[in-house]
């Protein structure tokens, strides 16, 4: 039964929650795994996870174990990385005066130069679970806190449109994805002694800008007159569970659905221009229609195996990233990836534990011989930790150290090469020309010398490669009370 | 055997399985510190061979001279004498600067026209001038320009020429004209133009449908419907019996009468470049070693005939922006 501290302290967990900023997105507990103990295990043990930490790994298993509070404290760099290919000569958009039909090349505000190091990580974990009252229910909730990088909110065009604004690429799943806040709260019901279900929702912040703007005048819009309103509210994203434990407790199995969840930025601008006024366009609309962060739609299978003095885990993680959709909301043809993680819990001196754990995420992100620039690698997961169980006050307080390391399988892209490059236009796969070979003089009416053959600023021309790595560590303290 | 060796034995190899273990975890740690030092593996060399302009065929602009040049068909020079009678095609091109945000953009407007000349005698020379196309260079990416058949429905214009002499060098004037878009004016060189479409002057002039004369801007971002009056006057020198060549003015007044947009409403700053103006003469009905735009020979330049021979002929410069912003 669940004290009235503990009650008060789960709603002040949650309202402390919901006041945080925006930024919430779902993918660093994803990809690391939500405890320390699923961390070390590269990911798996999502069938043996008790307490808070099951609310987004499983949340039916919650209501197998003890209601539990705790904090972990983690950190670690971010050593991804991407370097780009020389550009060989004469592909640079030229300046054909008024008649170029894209800016010169050389007028690119950002030299084309490899991405600076994403931001490294740094935050904490804090959770709780409760039973309130009914020994067969559970209640909690779960946040990530990053303390670097926190509120990043950037987009990028994946194609050529790039040259125009950071004229580099960008980790596609590895770079804000997880410098995002994130929180879950979910309940767990006991329906036999060995069945459990539960759900839980993890949530993203959703805003809506409407700036108003007044230009007044056209022929200066350095000039302008703006207000900014920018509503922000919470979309949830379902997680439903079913755990089972069978064989006298030691075979664990838990099935986990989380449903898709996208943290998005959408709205207009509203421009009044004076001149305009009388015409259809006083005034005009801008439209927006950004996609931060996009997680996919997962299914995990877990099982574990309890023996003495090791106990086995495997997970298998399905994800729907052909769904994915990119910082503008196009979606793009990337692949569903099914990813393994195994891992021991090794019971060794008196209550200490070791953890270790191999998982390998495939990249859905498939060859890009084309137009677009998108970049991830394959990875392998090592976990590694420790773990010792304290009694203090007749309870048990568990502290644990928790590490896993991310290595990038190296990766490089090579520009498919093309007799004849298409202009670019929607639709367009292939590498484009943004300077068309059929573009005329408009005085001698022949076609340009410096518009034949292929033109582009694409940043990710002729190719690039990606790899490195990435990791945290941290010590984690849960406390598990009756 | 005693059992004390044995356990010894055994404690020796769980010792050596210990450091075997330690061992192993500590190339463990050094692999992992080592990636430490990782990043992504060298880029790749890409497909695409080093590309040079003029490779692949077309025009380098580099290679093309400016209107000052004489080309080709300027080859007939000495001492033959201007014989003005016959088909000429007439190139002007007008300068000014559009003022955007502070920054000046050249803006060079091309008229192509056929003149039928006739030698009045005594050094006067009529002409009779008919548009054939209008074209402007765009300014920050859009242009606003003209149908054919916008050109070809501005009203033929008589005018005349006043040579001071037939040989290269002597110089002529022009006589000032005015050139009246979409609109009948009673008194066209002083009367106030009309400003709504609704106005009983203004007639569909390119018989589209629309009020006065359509302009477009840029692909198709928005039509004007306008009506227009400029002032004309040029003057120069015989370049060569086939050629007439010198500067002058254009001051035009547009008056917008409708839009389909805002875009099209919009007002910039103009500031007229006199200096960069160029007006060229060419003959071009094959007489006197002149170039031959007739191309079916029906004993008449048409004004398809004359899109085909195009500006190249002329080489006319190209935009320069410098001569727009200030020191």
């Amino acid at each position: 039964m669940v004290s009235g501290r503990h009650c008060l302290s789960l709603v002040g967990a949650l309202l402390a929650t919901l006041a945080l900023p925006a930024g919430a997105r779902a993918d660093l507990l994803g990809a690391f795994g939500t405890s320390a103990r699923s961390i070390s295990q590269a990911g798996a043990g999502a069938a043996l996870a008790e307490g808070y930490p099951a609310v987004t790994s499983c949340p039916a298993t919650m209501a197998f174990g003890r209601p539990s509070l705790g904090v972990s404290f983690l950190g670690g760099p971010n050593r991804l990385g991407i370097a780009l290919a020389d550009r060989p000569a004469g592909y640079d958009p030229p300046a054909l005066g008024g008649s170029s039909p894209v800016v010169p090349y050389e007028y690119r505000l950002r030299t084309r130069e490899d991405p600076d190091d994403p931001h490294d990580l740094l935050g904490f974990l804090v959770g709780v679970s409760a039973e309130p009252g009914l020994p067969w229910l559970r209640l909690g909730l779960t946040a990530y806190v990053p303390l670097v990088g926190i509120g990043k909110q950037f987009t990028y065009f994946d194609d050529e449109r790039e040259q125009y604004f950071s004229n580099t690429l960008h980790s596609t799943l590895y770079d804000s994805r997880l410098t995002a806040l994130q929180f879950a709260l979910g309940m767990s019901v006991r329906v036999r002694s060995w069945l459990a279900l539960g759900a839980a929702l993890r949530f993203s912040v959703n805003s809506e800008s409407h700036a108003r703007v007044f230009l007044p005048s056209a022929a200066d819009q350095s000039v302008q007159e703006m207000n900014m309103q920018v509503t922000s509210g919470l979309e949830p994203g379902a997680i439903v569970g079913l755990a089972i434990r069978t064989l006298h407790d030691r075979l664990h199995l838990a099935f986990t659905f989380r449903d898709e969840l996208v943290m998005s930025f959408e709205g207009y601008n509203e421009v009044q221009i004076k001149g305009f006024e009388g015409t259809a366009q006083y005034p005009f609309y801008q439209p927006m229609d950004f996609v931060i962060t996009y997680s996919p739609r997962e299914v995990v299978w877990a099982t574990s195996l309890q023996t003495d003095p090791v106990d086995l885990s495997l997970d298998l993680t399905w994800s729907q990233w052909s769904h994915f959709r990119d910082g503008h909301n196009t979606n793009q043809d990337f692949s569903d990836t099914l990813g393994v993680s195994l891992g021991a819990e090794l019971r060794t001196w008196g209550r200490a534990r070791l953890l270790g754990g191999l998982g390998w995420r495939p990249s859905p992100v498939p060859d890009q011989t084309g137009r677009t620039n998108f970049v991830d690698n394959d990875m392998v997961r090592i976990g590694l930790g420790a773990a010792w169980d304290v009694d203090v006050l007749g309870n048990n307080l568990e502290l644990a150290l928790f590490s896993q390391l991310h290595l990038a399988v190296d990766r490089q892209t090579v520009k498919e090469r093309l007799d004849v490059h298409p202009p670019c236009a929607a639709g367009v796969m292939v590498v484009c020309d943004e300077v068309p070979d059929d573009l005329l003089d408009p005085y001698h009416g022949q076609p340009l010398a410096t518009a034949s053959g292929l033109q582009t600023g694409n940043p990710g021309f002729p190719g690039y490669s990606s790899g490195g790595w990435v990791g945290i560590a941290g010590i984690q303290a849960q406390w598990r009370y009756p | 055997m005693s059992p004390v060796p044995m356990a010894g034995a055994a404690g020796a190899s769980r010792r050596s399985g210990l450091v075997r273990c330690r061992l192993r975890a500590l190339s463990l740690l050094v692999g992992l510190a080592s990636l430490a030092a990782c990043g992504p593996p060298p880029p790749p060399v890409g497909l695409f061979p080093d590309q040079r302009a003029g490779d692949l065929g077309g025009l380098d602009l580099a290679d093309e001279g400016g209107a000052g040049d004489l080309g080709e068909a300027d080859a007939a020079t000495g001492d033959e004498l201007l014989d003005p009678r016959g088909g000429w095609i007439f190139w002007r091109q007008t300068a000014t600067c559009v003022n955007v945000l502070g920054i000046g953009f050249e803006l060079l407007a091309d008229a192509l026209s056929i003149v039928e000349l006739e030698d009045l005698g005594g050094g006067l020379v009529r002409a009779r001038q008919r548009f054939c196309q209008l074209q402007q260079t765009p300014v920050l990416g859009l242009a606003t320009s003209a149908s054919p058949s916008l050109a070809e429905s501005i009203p033929v214009a008589d005018w005349h020429l006043m040579l001071a002499g037939r040989r290269p060098g002597d110089p002529f004037q022009a006589q000032d004209t005015l050139e009246i878009w979409g609109m009948n004016l009673g008194e066209p060189a002083t009367e106030e133009l009309p400003t709504t479409p609704d106005d009983p002057r203004v007639y569909d002039m390119d018989g589209d449908g629309k009020p006065g004369a359509t302009l477009v801007l840029g692909q198709e971002v928005c039509e004007l419907y306008v009506v227009q009056r400029g002032f004309v006057s040029w003057s120069g020198q015989i370049a060569s019996p086939i050629r007439l060549a010198g500067g002058g003015t254009n001051r035009s007044t547009q008056v917008v009468l409708d839009t389909t947009s805002g875009f099209c409403a919009t007002q910039y700053d103009v500031r007229y470049l006199d200096d960069r103006n160029h007006f060229v003469m060419l003959r071009a009905d094959g007489q006197q070693g002149a170039p031959d735009a007739d191309l079916d020979d029906d004993g008449r330049i048409s004004c398809a005939e004359a899109r085909a021979f195009g500006l190249a002929p002329f080489s006319p410069p190209t935009v320069d922006d410098s001569h727009c912003q200030e020191p």
